[in-house]
């Protein structure tokens, strides 16, 4: 185990989680909720995404200036300045938008620091890294939404973006500004687009767990407190602005970046599109193709379980506890007393001989690891531990 | 964890709610702590009762200095809603090690071992 990953670093991060133990007690370690914490701030952004879709008023209907218009600037400085709460709404939104990026880039360390993200888990990797850039999309989207300086370039330089595409950039370009240029149409879109990938989310989120049984989708309410605690006091802390309201005839150059979200734009500004595109393309790919496993030769090769046809009762014990799906019920075969077979989908299994300790009739076994060692080692285990 | 501690947990969490769920609207309502503001059964108790209130004169200016941060970090107006943010975030701490404090003792699992047939 741990073996394409510098042990140092592995060291580290048990380290971390231990010493975390020994103060808040394993019950309420947030390194054991990792992938549970990105979407408790998923829930957070949907309620108060949903406050402020409530006002919001898609438009740039800017053409005249006065202290009654009504546009998406307006809108979300009402929403800011007159509505109970709004500015502590629009705060948690933003906040949990950034929070959400960092709890997902230490979920996905934690996994690749502890080798939990390739052979039968690489579904999971692969989801999660598409994940990852859907929410960062997702995130920018909300920045043009404002309709302040800042996202009158953020729009532009999209459109850029797109532009310098071959093939698709045109198509790209025509999507995204719901049009040729920048209009009432183009904000309008752009709901449609945070509102609708932000949904799309969830789908992304069952292929993620599409391959394990019992997913810790939910914190505990003990570190759900303090994740929206922390929100409340960043929002006190920084609270939340916009800048100037957006002139479609202006060109404003400069902005405050994000850098949870808005760092491909600092790249957009300090290299071609070509190369733009090249180093995000290729950091995808990069990212994506990590766990393929003829990249990392595993040290020691998992052997799958294996059922013993001759004592499986076809009783699916062993299949509602196998964590990563890997076994199947089958019809047994002609001539057997039992209904159905178990089955183990190989490239799946991640010999972690739970199957083993479910089945009542030792009927499945991991080759390398017979049922009866499997049994000594977890006695050896609980008896070290002292009270169990 | 001792059940005392945790009762005096309770308590002390329980009153503190109370406290500051009858002072943020209090504050709202642009209440300065001026005893001509107190409600009349609490002036009554504090004369009649000689019950030990503090001088809530000498808090009335507290938020001030919170105010100009707010103003100098860009928050244009209602400066309230950001007191309240910054005391449910407090309270949410709190809650949280309580429960964690609390929730410890069941923390310690049992191992049992199955006995196959």
């Amino acid at each position: 185990m741990y073996t394409s990953i510098p042990k140092g670093l592995t060291d580290f991060a048990l380290a971390i989680e231990k010493g975390t133990n020994a103060v808040i007690s394993n019950r309420y370690n947030p390194f054991y909720y990792h992938g549970a914490l990105p979407q408790f701030y998923l829930w957070v952004l949907f309620l108060s995404g949903l406050l402020l879709f409530a006002y919001y008023i898609p438009t740039i209907d800017n053409a005249y200036f006065s202290a009654n218009l009504v546009n998406a600037w307006t809108s979300v400085d009402y929403i800011t300045d007159k509505l109970p709460m709004g500015a502590v709404i629009r705060g948690i939104h933003r906040y949990a938008g950034d929070a959400m990026v960092i709890t997902i880039v230490l979920h996905a360390l934690r996994v690749w620091v502890t080798d939990r993200y390739r052979q039968y888990r690489w579904i999971q990797w692969v989801t999660g890294i598409m994940l990852l850039l859907m929410v960062l999309f997702v995130g920018q989207t909300g920045y043009y939404l404002v309709w302040d300086e800042r996202s009158l370039v953020l729009t532009r330089m999209t459109v850029s973006a797109f532009d310098a595409l071959p093939i698709i950039g045109p198509g790209l370009k025509a999507w995204f500004l719901n049009g040729t240029a920048i209009t009432n149409l183009t904000l309008s879109n752009f709901p449609f687009i945070h509102i609708g990938l932000s949904f799309t989310l969830l789908f992304g989120l069952w292929m993620h767990y599409v391959r394990m049984t019992r997913p810790v989708i939910a914190p505990p309410p003990a570190i759900n407190y303090m994740l929206l605690a922390v929100l409340l006091l960043v929002v006190f802390a920084y609270p939340i602005t916009s800048g100037k309201m957006a002139d479609i005839n202006s060109a404003p150059t400069s902005f405050d970046i994000d850098w949870f979200f808005l760092f491909p734009y600092w790249l957009m500004a300090h290299v071609d599109l070509v190369t733009y595109w090249v180093l995000m393309i290729g950091a995808t790919i990069g990212l994506t193709i990590v766990p393929l496993p003829n990249l990392y030769k595993a040290a020691n090769p998992i052997e799958p379980a294996e059922v013993v046809l001759t004592k499986c009762v076809g009783c699916s014990l062993c299949s509602f506890d196998c964590p990563y799906q890997a076994i199947e019920m089958v019809p047994a075969p002609a001539g057997s007393r039992f209904k159905l077979l178990a089955t183990v989908k190989p490239y799946r299994c991640s010999a972690c001989g739970v199957c083993v300790g479910a089945c009542a009739f030792d009927a499945i076994d991991l080759p390398n690891l017979l049922d009866t060692d499997v049994t000594a080692q977890i006695r050896a285990l609980a008896e070290a531990k002292p009270g169990a | 964890m001792d059940k005392t501690i945790d009762i005096v947990l309770v308590v002390v969490a329980a009153v503190v709610c109370l406290a500051f769920t009858g002072l943020m609207p209090w504050a709202e309502l642009g209440m300065n702590g001026a005893y001509d503001n107190w409600p009349l059964w609490l002036r009554w108790a504090n004369e009649n009762l000689f019950l030990p209130l503090p001088n809530y004169n000498q808090v009335a200016g507290m938020g001030a200095s919170w105010t100009e941060y707010l103003k100098k970090s860009g928050a244009e107006s209602r400066y309230g809603d950001y007191a309240y943010s910054l005391v449910m975030g407090v309270a949410m701490v709190a809650a949280a090690i309580g429960i964690a404090a609390i929730g410890r003792e069941e923390a310690e699992e049992k191992t049992i071992l199955p006995v196959k047939k």
